[in-house]
């Protein structure tokens, strides 16, 4: 910065003694204005396709959120069939569901613990639920906490984790297998306002804890409850023997391809005349689609 | 039109002409449009300031990144393949038929199957899901979020991280909660949003080429398309509208829901509070929050009706409100009329089949019930139009506080805002509240986000001084000081930039109102300053000079306020000062 000066100039308040340019520069005001001039977004063709894509989504989304039973079943079915609803949902992971605390909020707290059976016989705790676990105050959100939950909820999951919690005991222990995996359901229910109330509260561990036993899962014969040689690999575990390795059916676009091809192979051995007939129908794929939220 | 987990009750005898009904009232809603395409246009395609949608997609895009971020100590758990899912069974759980068209061996049968791939659930771990991989796709989607964000190449940006939080979000659902679908709903309507043309670098560096190039005024703001706003408004009024249907259980209706949620262990901040909880609860303070939110959630709709006839009054009032011709109004008003008519008919059908007596509000029969909702269905509209008109023409006070309050934003967010903030401050819901509260921004209008930073930036006047009153009661006072420090406010002194008079200066000078949103600073041309140099009189403080100007300018731009907490450390402050004068030379 110069040590000599020479008087400022407020260019705010005596626009006369600047440039015009600077005067605009610094004092006119900031605008908000399209290059174009024109009122709308779009020109008439570009209004007409944006338009259809909005009918359509808006349709798709009032179908996807409304309920779709009773008497508007049918009308719901159809709307939703004839638009593909469903798939555009999906393709744009515009699937949704609000129904949180609803129709009633959970009553109860619910956990689950995870066991493993060892092949010496030992169980042992994972500790895989947050009963009398958590840090309070509870500022960071605990994902596991909520899975744990989910695991009861939705009871499709626990054999998915089961086989998680073999692999992982494996990965951990030097390739070991657990012999099974066990769950027991807990929970404590949180009494009524009214019998609270008297005495201004409770204390949540004084609650009556509920267990209940769920069915156990088999690390050998439940699928992908095994490292897959791949991981072995990385970690440095020795191959599975063959077939140890429980895996998922999936039929893609070449099993189907291959079927097809052996299909008529074996068509043409018996009959090479009759090769053009159509193929034998192909084995329905699995279903499978789970999720949802 | 059934409730939710309504009794099955068999509804054959009248499911053909209720379907037919729907279908008249879908095609009446059509036609309505079709009759007056201007209302559809101004509903649409209106082309509104950038910057709210500019400010959503920094508060949204951080809320996303916190939550990936916070995902991220689970990544190996939930996406790899040495966690919960090896691949193909997540591919086979959860990838649609994405599972058919993609073999792992041999990849896809046709090059048009990628592109199917997208139309199907489609992630990126259910081609390949080993840690390194995983990890990098992890990297590369917070690397996207962080450039949307800040706004570099806003649209490629957002477009790359729809589709890699995608990736992440559709392996599996397990780990789901309401806040993760409001991120992807959202997220896929921010694609489709403009959202790069207001407070990103992109439009910075684009206006600031302009002014240093010679343009004769700071390049204008370019307007963007209303629409993908739009739809986030009826979006955040279906999530509201839905949940609180939903709510239909019965400790929402005896007013012990809160309760019972506030007291679950997955939620509670601390044990303690459960005894606070039980003294609202006993004070009728929950209970009437109960109430509230249910009924909050239930009519956010009007919200949106709100907002559509607060925007045809300011019309209305600018003389900008469409004349069409007298038989397009009167078709379309038959067509809200039968529209009317239809939804009656199909309120008492449902009343007819669903009501019942015992549970019911009123103790009355079936054919009662499906007339009295019928005439609701009529009646109720009819009265709200009929009383809306006589107050605009006999009222005008009470017009002015049913547009400003009962149909205004302030009425419908606040209260969204309250109860938000309440959930966070007693329960831990991950990063729903957050998002909840991001996605407002989509509601808020040009000018009415230069009003927040003008309040931001201002200070409140003192009672007596100006318009604000003084009271001479002191709980008076007390009681409407919040309300009274809010409402009237003046500037704070200017912060006032010297700047050499040359040209060149003065161009880089007016480079910093693009970050002066509360407009606080003010000129002076300073001869005896080099060119290019800025140094800035604080209020109060007195002047700073080089590095020290640049520190002290980080408090009047908001662009910079991120710079805030590493001023306060000595040696950092001096750096930050000098990146806030660089970024306008």
């Amino acid at each position: 910065m110069a040590s000599s000066r020479k008087g400022p100039v407020t260019t705010t308040s005596d626009p006369e003694k600047v440039e015009e340019p600077c005067t605009v520069l610094l004092r006119a005001p900031l605008e908000v204005r399209a290059d174009d001039g024109r009122p709308w977004a779009y020109r008439p063709v570009g209004m007409v396709f944006v338009s259809l894509f909005l009918l359509y989504h808006v349709v798709a989304l009032l179908q996807h959120t409304t309920p779709g039973s009773g008497l508007a079943a049918s009308f719901s079915r159809k709307l939703g069939e004839s638009l593909r609803v469903g798939s555009y949902m999906r393709a744009t992971s515009n699937v949704q569901s609000w129904s949180m605390f609803a129709p009633n909020p959970h009553r109860s707290n619910m956990f689950l613990q995870v066991f493993v059976e060892l092949p010496d016989g030992a169980v042992l705790d994972l500790e895989h639920d947050m009963y009398g676990r958590r840090q309070y105050p509870y500022v960071f959100y605990d994902r596991m906490g909520k899975i744990n939950r989910r695991l009861l909820e939705q009871d499709r999951y626990q054999r998915h984790y089961a086989a998680w919690v073999c692999r992982d005991w494996a990965l951990h222990h030097a390739g070991e297998v657990p012999v099974r995996v066990k769950y027991v359901k807990m929970w404590t229910k949180v009494p009524h306002p009214g019998k609270v109330i008297p005495n201004w509260g409770f204390d949540p561990m004084e609650l009556k804890l509920t267990k209940e036993h769920l069915p156990s899962v088999e690390c050998s014969s439940t699928v992908h409850a095994q490292v897959p040689d791949e991981v072995r690999a990385r970690h440095g575990l020795p191959p599975l023997r063959p077939n140890e390795f429980r895996d998922a059916v999936v039929q893609t676009w070449w099993d189907k391809a291959e079927l097809r091809a052996k299909t008529i192979d074996r068509r043409r051995a018996i009959d090479p005349d009759r090769a053009d007939e159509p193929a034998a129908p192909e084995a329905a794929p699995v279903a499978g689609e789970g999720g949802g939220d | 039109m059934a409730p939710a987990k309504a009794p099955a009750i068999d509804v054959a005898a009248h499911l053909p002409i209720a379907t037919g009904v729907l279908w008249t009232l879908l095609a009446l809603a059509l036609l309505f449009f079709a009759v007056r395409p201007e209302l559809w246009r101004r509903l649409w395609f209106q082309r509104v300031d950038p910057r709210p949608a500019g400010l959503l997609r920094i508060v949204f895009g951080i809320t996303v990144l916190w939550t990936i971020v916070d995902l991220l100590p689970l990544a190996r758990f939930l996406f790899t393949d040495e966690g919960l899912w090896l691949p193909k069974m997540a591919r086979r759980n959860y990838g649609g038929d994405f599972r058919l068209i993609f073999d792992p061996e041999h990849g896809f049968e046709h090059w048009y199957d990628l592109l199917l791939a997208f139309w199907y659930r489609f992630s990126l771990f259910h081609i390949r899901a080993d840690p390194p991989f995983v990890y990098a796709v992890y990297t590369a989607t917070i690397i996207s979020l962080t450039l949307m964000i800040v706004g570099i190449k806003t649209r490629v940006t957002t477009v790359i991280s729809w589709l890699l939080v995608n990736s992440i979000y559709v392996y599996s659902p397990i780990f789901y909660s309401g806040g993760d679908t409001v991120v992807r709903v959202f997220l896929f309507l921010g694609m489709l949003t403009r959202w790069g043309e207001g407070y990103s670098l992109d439009a910075w560096w684009r206006r600031k080429r302009a002014v240093l190039a010679g343009a004769p005024k700071i390049p204008p703001l370019r307007p963007i398309p209303a629409w993908p706003l739009r739809l986030m408004m009826l979006q955040l009024a279906i999530i509201y509208c839905a949940t609180g249907a939903l709510k239909s259980g019965h400790t929402w209706m005896d007013g012990t829901a809160l309760f019972f949620a506030l007291n679950l262990d997955h939620f509670y901040r601390h044990p303690a509070q459960i005894y606070l909880v039980t003294f609202m609860q006993a004070i009728w303070v929950l209970p009437l929050a109960t109430w509230v939110t249910r009924i909050w959630e239930m009519t956010f709709p009007l919200a949106l009706l709100g907002a559509a006839v607060n925007g045809y009054e300011r019309d209305r009032g600018a003389g900008l409100w469409p004349v069409v011709p007298l038989w397009r109004r009167a078709l379309s008003w038959l067509c809200v009329a039968a529209m009317l008519a239809a939804a009656a008919w199909l309120a008492a059908l449902t009343a007819l089949y669903y009501y019942d007596p015992a549970v019911g509000p009123w103790r009355i029969s079936k054919p009662q019930a499906a007339a009295v909702f019928a005439a609701i269905v009529v009646v109720v509209p009819a009265l709200a139009v009929g009383g809306y008109l006589l107050l605009r023409r006999k009222r005008p006070t009470w017009h002015r506080v049913a547009r400003q309050w009962l149909l205004g934003k302030r009425m419908w967010l606040g209260v969204g805002l309250v109860m938000h903030l309440g959930i966070d401050v007693l329960m831990n819901v991950g990063t729903f509240v957050q998002v909840m509260i991001a996605v407002y921004i989509a509601w808020i209008s040009g000018p009415e986000l230069d009003k927040i930073w003008h309040t931001l930036m201002s200070r409140p006047q003192a009672p007596g001084v100006g318009e604000r009153p003084r009271y001479k009661r002191r709980w008076h006072h007390l009681l409407r000081a919040p309300i009274d420090r809010l409402r009237y406010r003046v500037p704070r002194p200017a912060y006032v930039v010297h700047h050499n008079p040359g040209e060149d200066s003065v161009r880089h000078a007016a480079l910093l109102r693009l970050w002066d949103l509360g407009e606080r600073l003010q000129f002076l041309a300073d001869e005896g300053l080099a060119p290019r140099r800025l140094c800035v009189t604080v209020p109060g403080v007195g002047l700073r000079r080089d590095a020290d100007a640049g520190r002290a300018l980080v408090p009047v731009l908001p662009g910079f306020w991120w710079m805030y907490p590493w001023c306060l450390i000595p040696g950092v402050s001096r750096l930050c000062g000098s990146i806030v004068l660089r970024t306008f030379r």
